[in-house]
């Protein structure tokens, strides 16, 4: 990767982004022969993210723009199973109906991310592979048990939100989707009032034998982790009685190497813990 | 590589066909040139600022097809069949539109250099939203960056631009 020397400290009108050759291709299928056969190529979706990852040193020689992609801008439900497509605006995702009625928990969080200008063209699909820990699609994603939905050449995959930070995502192949079975979901909530140091989303999930809950932490700098505890015997309207036990307990599993330069694990611990304390009483409330 | 026998084809160059400030144009733009680049440096569209080169500040903003964009991060290619306004678009025959005359009457702005992007983020905010509310407009103003005025200006120039879109106050 090439480091232009003055890279962020010109404005754009003084200097040139690097060559490139650019491909529109309108099918997933044409977009599968692309990424085949181009050299190094990037994705291009909405556009809100990518020429600042090229004023960072992203020098590819490629460019595929997927966004006449129709297909990619899907929204499917069925059975309580949510198909949110790759090219979805946030704004479009936050604001539809069926993703207002099913999970009002996340389709509130999805509409706090960013602000509306980037809303209105920032996709979902960008959001997830532009793979920034600050950006909060994928800590939204990731307490929700999504699925990522791939297609290459070699056919279709899944794979966990996890996937975007350990290496596994599927080689030269294409976001198509993200799936989340909302069935046994039974609330959401995210919290960033402590944006940029630390957010954290909420999932509590119906067991046969009680409830499971899933609380992933994130930093600006850290990718997200995630927490989980099951409880025997208890309903969605008991656990605000037992909010700060349920708390300390879930972050004891915090791992002592979740620090970055702004907060140290002690703190995400404490903070995290007064943080879900107040996601289980505004669940119960 | 792709050949020229692609499917899909791959080009260094791009035609497009775009409506600029309500005149149709044809021009033909390398594929990295920024959209910023095409409308500052190709067109001579000064009143489209450059700030942080990355899309967060907003002092490149214009209308693409309505919709506020950060044309610093957009390629001029994604222009091609859009409806675009500037800052340079604004006004009509002279006469300030009713969102510049409030940040004129409100004094919303110190240095300017925000005040292109804020504008016009402030144009497509009142067509969605004719009469927002303060957390509303606290909400879309805070998509673009003021060092200045502490958006307490700004804040009462939206104000005043919505009451006066609606009819409510006389110009």
């Amino acid at each position: 990767m090439e480091y232009l020397p003055t890279a962020g400290l010109l404005p754009t009108s003084a200097r040139s982004l690097a060559p490139l050759r650019l491909w529109q291709p309108a099918s997933i299928a044409d977009a599968l022969v692309c990424l085949q056969q181009c050299e190094e190529p990037v994705l291009l979706a909405g556009g809100t993210d990518l020429v600042a990852q090229f004023n960072e040193g992203l020098a590819p020689r490629a460019l595929i723009d997927i966004s006449r992609i129709e297909a990619l801008r899907e929204m499917r439900h069925d059975d309580g199973v949510l198909q949110i497509g790759a090219l979805v605006t946030h704004h479009r995702g936050c604001s539809d109906a069926h993703m207002c009625s099913r999970v009002p928990g996340f389709a509130r969080a999805w509409s706090r991310i960013a602000n509306p200008r980037i809303r209105s063209r920032g996709t979902l699909g960008g959001n997830l592979m532009a793979r920034r820990t600050r950006y909060e699609g994928a800590l939204l994603l990731q307490a929700l048990q999504a699925k990522l939905l791939f297609s290459s050449v070699a056919g279709n995959e899944q794979v966990g939100v996890h996937a975007l930070w350990n290496g596994d995502l599927p080689r030269r192949a294409l976001l198509t989707a993200i799936e989340v079975d909302a069935n046994d979901l039974l609330a959401f909530d995210y919290e960033r009032g402590l944006r940029p140091l630390m957010t954290q989303a909420l999932s509590v999930w119906r067991q046969p034998q009680g409830l499971q809950l899933t609380l992933v932490l994130a930093t600006e700098y850290l990718r997200p982790v995630t927490l989980t505890v099951f409880l025997a015997g208890l309903r969605l309207p008991q656990l605000v009685l037992r909010a700060g036990a349920i708390a300390r307990d879930l972050m004891v599993g915090l791992p002592s190497s979740f620090a970055d330069a702004q907060v140290t694990s002690d703190y995400v611990r404490r903070a995290g813990a007064a943080l879900l304390v107040r996601q289980l009483e505004s669940l119960h409330g | 590589m792709v050949d020229a026998a692609s499917p899909v084809g791959g080009r260094s160059e791009c035609a497009l066909r775009l409506t600029l400030n309500g005149a149709e144009r044809n021009l033909t733009v390398p594929v990295e040139r920024t959209a910023a680049d095409l409308l500052r440096d190709d067109l001579r569209l000064t009143g489209t600022r450059i700030g942080c080169s990355r899309g967060v500040c907003g002092a490149c903003v214009a209308l693409v097809d309505g919709v506020p964009v950060a044309t610093c991060s957009m390629f001029a290619f994604q222009l091609d069949g859009c409806s675009v306004q500037t800052i340079e678009g604004l006004d009509q025959d002279g006469q300030l539109h009713p969102v510049q005359q409030a940040f004129v009457d409100q004094g919303a702005f110190q240095c300017g250099y925000c005040t292109s992007g804020m504008v016009l983020l402030t144009k497509a905010l009142l067509e969605q939203h004719p009469r927002p509310d303060r957390a509303t407009i606290c909400e879309w103003i805070s998509s673009n960056v003021c060092r200045c005025t502490g958006y307490a200006q700004i804040i009462a120039a939206v104000e005043q631009a919505g009451a006066r879109l609606a009819g409510e106050e006389s110009t």
